[in-house]
């Protein structure tokens, strides 16, 4: 019975988001398990149904999240931009069919590790440092300035943004900074 | 001075806020601390409680971290500054509207 109820909500985990899925599903799958070691069949019963849909409400949850974010339809620019030293700066690629006033997704790499920025219309919509999305809370916009304050509230990434040049600068942040030490600060 | 929030947390964020005031732990045991808080009031699903994990991530409430055990399979959750200031300043919003249900006699006596 504990097998069935443990594969049910292994099926069930296929409602969520993949990212969210691929994240916590198998932490998740052996939280259940443990939750319903020891328990009666109708009460294992009873946890597996309430659990799934559960699983269900969570997925119309993140799914509508994820559509508010993504509902404009526009052009979009992808910029990349990888950097060891000490002072970066990547331009948007000159295309007729690419408007970077509408929006610009930039991934970059610094030696403190992996960041990315999703700008529209000027102003940064999403955020991720070494792949964990940030919330906006974190990202703090003022003229050409682009702020994303780290959990202890330093500043962990500082960038300039020319939004007529579609030009952007930041300061790369030394290998030290992986940890996301408090002590470790951008140049602001 | 940490950045602070503007919205409350939701009820199942302050629940694990203050369920990992007194240290880092992992998934089954926030919501078995959640559990113990609450008196059983409040029973949080699975599902939710990772959803709400996942959201304090985001916010920079809590970080993962490293666990008292050695339990290599369990991923361990702990406050951040932000998230302990974020569940003091929960805490005494909590506080200051249960001192005014109270003084309009909405808890019974000896309810608490």
């Amino acid at each position: 019975m504990r097998r069935l109820a443990v594969n049910l909500f292994r099926s069930s985990l296929a409602l969520l988001p993949r990212s969210f899925r691929l994240e916590y599903g198998q932490e998740m799958a052996d939280v259940f398990s443990e939750r319903i070691r020891g328990r009666s069949v109708w009460s294992i019963v009873v946890l597996t149904i309430g659990e799934s849909f559960d699983i269900a409400l969570v997925s119309a949850r993140t799914r509508t999240a994820e559509y508010r974010l993504l509902r404009p339809t526009f052009a979009a620019a992808v910029v990349m931009a990888v950097l060891l030293g000490t002072k970066g700066s990547a331009s948007l690629p000159s295309s007729p069919v690419v408007d970077p006033s509408v929006r610009i997704d930039f991934y970059a790499h610094d030696p403190a590790g992996q960041f990315t920025l999703t700008i529209l219309d000027g102003h940064p919509i999403a955020a991720t440092m070494n792949r964990v999305p940030l919330s906006l809370r974190r990202v703090v916009h003022q003229g050409d300035s682009i702020r994303i304050i780290g959990p202890e509230g330093n500043v962990a990434l500082a960038l300039a943004y020319y939004r007529e040049s579609g030009r952007i600068e930041w300061t790369a942040r030394p290998a030290a900074c992986r940890s996301a030490s408090p002590a470790c600060r951008a140049a602001e | 001075m940490p950045e602070q929030p503007s919205d409350p947390p939701t009820p199942l964020s302050a629940a694990i806020l203050f369920a990992l005031a007194g240290g880092a732990s992992h998934g089954y045991a926030i919501i078995k601390e959640i559990e113990a808080l609450t008196g059983g009031d409040m029973v949080p699903n699975t599902g939710s409680t990772y959803l709400a994990l996942h959201r304090l991530l985001e916010d920079g409430l809590i970080s993962e971290s490293n666990g008292p055990g050695s339990d290599a399979r369990r991923r361990y959750y702990s406050l951040t500054a932000l998230g302990r200031t974020t569940a003091k300043t929960e805490a005494l919003r909590l506080a200051r509207l249960v001192r005014a249900a109270t003084a309009r006699k909405l808890i019974p006596r000896g309810a608490l």
